[in-house]
């Protein structure tokens, strides 16, 4: 029993120790590449846009100095509205990162610009703030879990038809074919993609009868604001129904929403 | 009655038999824990570590604590139910300290790069395969020290008494 108990003893200590000297060694290493040589390093994220999504690019390099591979590692994003709630995850998978070797990727996180819009379009008219959270995770020496990230980075975003006001429609003047009013729209566009779209003016008589439509297209680039007088010549189509009065209802019509958007209806005559 | 009152320790017997008991459980305590306590009070290592160092001081103090105790108590049986308790205590410790095997270390003021402005760093470690090593030698160790106690207990009874004479 003596001598069993002695080897058992031996045992637990030579096994203790050499675990022990492996945490602080793989702790330490890790440690060493991440804070003194920034061995795992986030960029600057970039915004792009391309056919109706928002792209968030972010670089991350890793640079494995340290003395174990760096294995299973997921590269996971997620971007929240100021609620809180989800808007658009991405995730990438990588292997292995040998020691002693390096990457540089680009983790891409997209959004679908007209499906956001269409689901909250208070985002149309006023500016608000994105929240992302970037996190690393992955398994060092096979043994011990990492997780690294930043999270809350603000992302600004800027409404494309800030301020949106609709004015100065006044008398109209009935040519036999056309009926021409000015209107002013004002918004500034404080998003990052231009405002390319139509405002389209549709006429109907005192008994709701369709007359004719007119419509005036806009381009108002990225970060300026559009508030010119235009004019608007509506072609009668039923110019026989014209009669003097009746209502205009007013939709304005963008490239990137699926569906028109109704600013509502005035009287005239 | 004789023999009883011959067996009456003398001051120096007292001494020779207290006297190493005191010496080891200082140089015990020392190395199970009152080193490292007097090396981190005496430098500023604190302000270098990224953890907070109130759980580790406390499992210092606990281990130091025991040895000292265990060292005087040697020859007895309450060496080993105490060396029975503080390993068990320690396992209950190390999973509590590492809530689970999940440590979050607030390293923030260690980066070197600015962070963007609200964000906030994240630096988790999962130790949970180590962690669970390490309870798994403590279980062993558990046993070993059972088996001494068991040990110590039959060595004990094995030893021949000398009952007090009838009046």
């Amino acid at each position: 029993m003596r001598q069993s108990i002695r080897a058992l003893s031996w045992t637990i200590t030579i096994s203790s120790l050499l675990v022990f000297a492996f945490f602080v060694t793989a702790v330490h290493s890790l440690s060493q590449t991440i804070l003194t040589e920034q061995g795992i390093q986030l960029g600057d994220h970039q915004i792009g846009y391309s056919d109706d999504s928002m792209t968030l690019s972010m670089p991350i390099s890793i640079n494995n100095t340290s003395y174990f591979d760096i294995t299973q590692i997921q590269l996971s994003s997620t971007l929240n509205n100021y609620y809180g709630q989800e808007l658009s995850t991405a995730t990438q998978l990588i292997e292995t990162i040998e020691m002693g070797t390096n990457i540089h990727i680009a983790h891409n996180l997209s959004l679908n610009v007209p499906m956001l819009l269409s689901s909250a379009t208070v985002l149309l008219f006023e500016d608000t703030e994105f929240t992302v959270d970037v996190l690393v995770d992955f398994k060092y020496a096979s043994a011990l879990g990492f997780q690294i990230g930043l999270v809350n980075m603000s992302v600004p975003w800027g409404a494309p038809l800030y301020g949106l006001n609709f004015s100065g429609i006044g008398s109209f003047q009935f040519n036999g074919t056309h009926l021409v009013t000015n209107c002013t729209v004002e918004f500034e566009n404080h998003s990052f993609l231009d405002v390319n779209g139509t405002v389209q003016l549709t006429a109907y008589n005192h008994l709701d009868e369709y007359l004719g439509v007119g419509i005036h297209e806009f381009n108002v680039a990225s970060h300026s604001q559009l508030d010119a007088p235009f004019e608007v010549a509506l072609l009668m189509e039923y110019p026989f129904a014209y009669s003097g009065s009746g209502t205009i209802k007013i939709t304005l019509d963008l490239d990137f929403l699926d569906y028109p958007h109704n600013l509502g209806s005035i009287t005239y005559g | 009655m004789a023999d009883c009152i011959n067996d009456e320790k003398t001051l120096i017997d007292w001494v020779k038999l207290v006297l190493p008991r005191i010496m080891r459980s200082i140089v015990g305590g020392f190395i199970m824990g009152g080193g490292v306590l007097l090396f981190l009070h005496l430098t500023d290592i604190k302000s270098f570590l990224p953890l907070e160092l109130s759980g580790l001081t406390t499992l210092l103090y606990i281990s130091m604590g025991f040895e000292i105790v265990i060292q005087l108590l040697s020859y007895t049986i309450f060496q080993h139910v105490l060396r029975l308790a503080r390993t068990f205590l320690f396992m209950v410790l190390l999973v509590l300290e590492t809530s689970g095997g999940i440590i979050n270390l607030p390293l923030e003021s260690f980066l070197t790069l600015p962070l963007p402005s609200n964000a906030n760093f994240v630096f988790n470690i999962d130790v949970t395969v180590v962690l669970g090593i390490f309870i798994l030698l403590s279980t062993l160790n558990l046993a070993k020290n059972l088996l001494q106690t068991i040990q110590f207990a039959v060595k004990q009874a094995e030893k021949p008494r000398t009952l007090p004479a009838f009046k």
